[in-house]
């Protein structure tokens, strides 16, 4: 059974904008990948089609079926993890063994504060409608 | 999708897909005949019959034209005879078509063949064109579609099986573009193909034939002759003359340059009535072909038809140039960029984001949509829509001019006309806004923070004075855009703040207002298809005519570190 863990610094799931983020990448695969892909990356999650960018990738090359190795990033500006009525921003931390594809997740959240902004919903501005808009009023 | 929607597309699929091979088959099947005459042997033969033929047309000779030529040739040492001039009979409509053979292969001439060496006594005088092999790739759209219906409703990726791959992989989401590119390029090249034939042709024709001498021509035979189609009768001109060229007799039956048949029957009567048999008049001859031959050498108000492909033409073209010109976008994440970090090679970049412009003092905003572009968008998907209704839309029409009248169809159309009947009110609608004045908005600064302060000044050129109200407020909100079964754009608005609300003349010809950005919400996002939008709205009420609504997109950075609120 394979097993691909990342572990942050002192446990940490939440950061400031622009902070950094160092942890441990450890993996555990029934046998040596090619290369073993750190990533960090967003993701969308929510009514419309995902959308996600990698901002950062650490690849360890000449990887062994066991191995654990330490990571550090420095993490941008934004966007922030957020949740709305309609779209949800999350963070994470994924470890892509190549070529198997086999993976391990982290979320962690990263917004002012270390806490995910919450969107409200407002209703739409009144609009009067008219049939004929460039009629009488 | 459940499984009476796979069902569904399946069968769906499976009509496109069974439509586009058996059309395939048999275009493939002529194709192979055809092709086999390319290895026939080049042999000299004599034509010994050339003439043209008038098929039969129940005991009478009403049919079209056919091109009735024998020729002999020895091969082998042995001689043989044949009456074929391509694979295929070579029949036309039009006499002067098959005349043109007969002048061509006269009888009492030489010419080549090709022989069957398998079987001498097959022969052609014309091979195969190969140009025809291109007709393969007609069915290729039809079954292509078919076959994607039937994958799409079973091996499309499921939810779990989008699960088990790194959801960092949908950074690098394959790009669509081919179907689109695809879909307007058959759009663009049926519509070309059609102009060409139905009205660039003739056209070119018609300014050829304003140099060709008139000759004096007789009239043998006149009628408005009949086509039978699964949607009822067609009609055609079909007048016969003989004309004299060097002391030599010819025949023809072109009336216009246009041919073909088409529905209304009273307005060819009235012109087979003015050549009635044995009439003398005159006809139009090429001085370079003498059976090329026109009795009306004019335009003609059928050739106006013609341009209806432009329709699609117009909608392939400009499908092509906005698919092209507007391919997915980097990503734009407010702040990353501007920030000034960089990624390194080989990572993938998720925020090109802001120009250089990003963080400059002033900034003239531009709006989301213009009325120009609105006009255009609009005028864009009312041809779209109701150059293809206005086929069906005719042939209801038609149905109902020669009594028999299609119930089913009239009434499954009225919706479709209702709503292009709409389009075309909006048509006039942009066309009207086009009129409103023109508001412009600078911000200082162009790029501004969470928690900072956003000024923003406005003036409108033109007709300011027909402003009755003008409110400017600024808006935050997501945008979430889906594909697939249920395609729609999802909108929630989380922030709504009132930038400025004028009410008289020179306020709202022109004025500042400063607006404070929240620091507890999220800077701009443009994803491909999720978006964090902020946008000042520019609502201007008209009292008779369209209002004036305009967005202008500003951008929104993280908040500068010293606005952060600390752990």
């Amino acid at each position: 059974m394979s097993e691909l863990k990342i572990q942050p610094g002192g446990g940490r799931t939440a950061f400031e904008p622009g902070e950094e983020l160092a942890g441990t990448a450890s993996w555990k695969l029934d046998k040596p990948p090619q290369s073993v892909e750190l990533r960090l990356f967003w993701f969308t999650r929510g009514q419309g089609e995902a959308d996600a960018g990698v901002v950062e990738t650490v690849r360890f090359e000449h990887a062994l079926a066991e191995e654990a190795r330490p990571f550090r990033f420095r993490l941008p500006d934004g966007p922030y993890s957020f949740s709305g009525k309609v779209i949800s921003l999350v963070w994470a931390l994924e470890l892509v063994a190549q070529p198997s594809k086999e993976t391990g997740r982290r979320e962690i959240i990263l917004a002012p504060g270390g806490k995910e902004v919450r969107l409200g919903s407002l209703p739409e501005p009144p609009v009067k409608k008219r049939l004929f808009p460039w009629g009488r009023r | 999708m459940g499984i009476g929607g796979k069902l569904f597309l399946t069968l769906f699929g499976l009509v496109f897909l069974g439509a586009g091979l058996l059309v395939g088959w048999v275009i493939l099947r002529d194709a192979a005949g055809g092709l086999q005459t390319w290895s026939w042997r080049k042999t000299a033969c004599e034509i010994t019959a050339s003439a043209v033929r008038q098929e039969d047309q129940g005991g009478q000779q009403k049919g079209d034209f056919t091109f009735d030529v024998k020729y002999r040739y020895t091969y082998g040492g042995q001689e043989f005879s044949s009456g074929q001039y391509k694979r295929n009979p070579e029949t036309s409509e039009d006499y002067s078509k098959i005349a043109r053979l007969t002048e061509r292969y006269p009888a009492g001439s030489s010419a080549v063949c090709y022989v069957d060496a398998s079987a001498p006594s097959r022969a052609v005088l014309v091979r195969y064109n190969l140009f025809s092999l291109l007709l393969v790739l007609f069915p290729v759209p039809f079954a292509g579609f078919g076959v994607w219906a039937i994958y799409y409703s079973w091996f499309r990726k499921s939810a779990g099986n989008m699960a088990a791959q790194p959801i960092s992989d949908r950074a690098y989401p394959p790009q669509r573009l081919w179907i689109a590119v695809l879909f307007f390029s058959v759009f663009l090249l049926i519509g070309s193909a059609g102009f060409y034939g139905l009205f660039l042709r003739p056209a070119l024709r018609v300014l050829s034939a304003k140099s060709w001498p008139a000759v004096p021509c007789v009239v043998i035979s006149s009628e408005v002759k009949s086509h039978s189609g699964r949607h009822g009768s067609t009609y055609s001109v079909n007048i016969s003359y003989t004309y004299e060229i060097k002391a030599r007799e010819f025949k023809s039956n072109t009336y216009d340059f246009m041919g073909g048949s088409s529905s209304g029957y009273e307005g060819k009567q009235a012109v087979v009535a003015g050549y009635s048999r044995g009439t003398k008049t005159v006809c139009y001859v090429n001085p370079d072909d003498p059976t090329d031959v026109v009795l009306e050498r004019g335009f003609t108000p059928a050739m106006w038809f013609g341009l209806i492909p432009l329709v699609f033409v117009i909608v392939g073209a400009v499908g092509l140039v906005f698919t092209l010109r507007h391919r997915r976008p980097g990503l734009m994440v407010g702040g990353a960029a501007a920030a000034g970090w960089a990624h390194g090679a080989g990572t993938a970049v998720a925020a090109p984001a802001f120009s250089s412009s990003g963080r400059a003092e002033r900034l003239a905003l531009k709006p989301a949509m213009s009325p120009w572009g609105m006009l255009f968008g609009v005028l864009f998907i009312c041809l779209f829509w109701n150059g293809i209704v206005s086929v069906f839309v005719f042939q209801a029409v038609n149905s109902w001019r020669y009594g028999h009248p299609e119930w089913a169809l009239t009434l499954f159309m009225i919706p479709f006309v209702v709503i292009g009947l709409a389009m075309i009110g909006g048509v006039f609608y942009w066309l009207l806004a086009l009129l409103n004045p023109r508001p412009h908005l600078i911000v200082t600064p162009g790029a501004v923070p969470l928690g900072g302060i956003l000024q923003v000044q406005w003036n409108f050129t033109g007709r300011a004075g027909v402003l009755q109200n003008l409110r400017l407020r600024l808006e935050g909100r997501e945008e979430a855009a889906s594909r697939g079964d249920n395609s729609n754009t999802v909108t929630s608005i989380f922030a709504n703040l009132e930038i400025a609300n004028a009410t008289t003349p020179r306020e709202m010809r022109s004025g500042e207002a400063r607006v404070t950005i929240p620091a507890g919400l999220v800077p701009s996002l443009a994803g491909a298809h999720n978006k964090i939008i902020w946008a000042i709205q520019v609502h201007g009420q008209i009292a008779r005519g369209p209002d004036v609504k305009e967005e202008f997109p500003v951008t929104v950075l993280p908040a500068a570190p010293a606005a952060r609120p600390t752990l």
